[in-house]
């Protein structure tokens, strides 16, 4: 059976006013309009009363669980962001004033950070200088900075891998 | 909970308070888990999808765009996830638009009349089958307007379609949903 023009806007709320109430007009006098109307509304109540399904009694703890999980792995991989930034701050430091010779083909970045190296070294050497009084860095320096990068090293390693193996 | 409060509990959470996601899932689990059980139809599936979903949310938060509700967007996640599901599994979705007066219902009468059935309770169990028959793109459209109550212009967002597309597939739906019930209700 075809639709009369307007049945679907008036089922649908896209009717207001008075074309809405001429089409309820309409209704009175056309019996299959009004069909489709009492049918589309019984259909309608249906679908609201459709059974619905409550969560898992653990859903939410489960989600929490998993959405720590997800920072604490977000933590640990800044904690490893952090740790190869510091590595390539402490060669620069182990590399010393020779920066300019070593990394003359080296890139815009690499130049970057063994200038912050540099500067780096230059704060440890002044703080040592101050803390140490005039202790001879000379040639013991790489020695210093290494030491200094392994146990940095070791610490990364060992919060990280705190961080990251809290997971359930 | 209302969108102003909503995005205090976003902004907490972004500034590293997770413990107020909580407050997200617990307001939007039902109306998520029963989106996707009725378009799986399978209850595991959907608490699966469900955690899935939630996750992806959180991971995702720092791009929610505010100029949306949360509920709109988390239902968009939810709506992409649950077609990437449906995909994977093969479901066979055969495409209705324009011929759904054709359209052979595969739900086998009892022999009652669904008017016989509403008045005995059954129909919106029966309803709740039928409407796994329905080709996904109207599923989701019927399911997100009158199982999860959301309006029709937030079915547009979530769904990114045309207002007028989205009452025209409810319409159309709701036509087919008839028909699978042997009409004449």
């Amino acid at each position: 059976m075809k639709e009369c023009k307007g049945l679907k806007d008036y089922l649908t709320d896209a009717m207001e006013g008075q074309e809405k109430r001429h089409f309820e007009a309409h209704l009175a006098t056309c019996k299959g309009c009004a069909l489709a109307v009492k049918e589309d509304r019984a259909i309608t109540e249906a679908l609201c009363d459709v059974p619905k399904v409550n969560a898992p009694a653990h859903f939410v703890i489960t989600v929490m669980r998993e959405v720590a999980a997800r920072r604490r792995s977000r933590l640990a991989w800044g904690v490893y962001g952090a740790a190869v930034l510091l590595v390539a701050a402490l060669v620069g430091v182990l590399l010393g004033g020779n920066v300019t010779v070593v990394a003359g083909q080296a890139t815009v970045l690499v130049r970057s950070l063994a200038d912050f190296g540099t500067s780096l070294y230059t704060v440890v050497h002044n703080i040592s200088a101050v803390l140490f009084g005039a202790l001879p860095m000379g040639r013991m320096a790489p020695g210093f900075a290494g030491g200094a990068f392994l146990a940095l090293c070791f610490v990364f390693y060992k919060t990280a891998f705190a961080i990251s193996s809290d997971r359930r | 909970m209302d969108v102003t409060e909503e995005l205090q509990v976003i902004d907490a959470v972004l500034k590293g308070d997770v413990d107020r996601y909580e407050a997200l899932v617990n307001r939007y689990q039902k109306p998520i888990i029963n989106f996707i059980f009725r378009m799986v139809g399978n209850y595991e599936d959907a608490t699966e999808l469900a955690q899935d979903v939630f996750i992806k949310s959180y991971v995702s938060l720092a791009g929610f765009n505010r100029q949306y509700r949360f509920s709109t967007w988390l239902f968009r996640i939810a709506t992409n996830r649950t077609i990437d599901f449906l995909r994977k599994r093969k479901v066979a979705v055969v495409s209705m638009e324009g011929d759904y007066e054709d359209y052979t219902p595969q739900y086998k009468s009892n022999g009652s009349s669904p008017l016989e059935t509403l008045e005995d309770g059954r129909l919106k169990t029966l309803l709740g089958d039928a409407i796994q028959q329905l080709p996904s793109e109207y599923r989701e459209v019927i399911v997100l307007y009158h199982v999860t109550e959301i309006s029709y212009e937030e079915i547009a967002e979530i769904t990114d379609l045309p207002l007028g597309t989205v009452k025209n597939r409810i319409f159309r739906a709701r036509k087919m949903l008839k028909k699978i019930l042997e009409g004449e209700i």
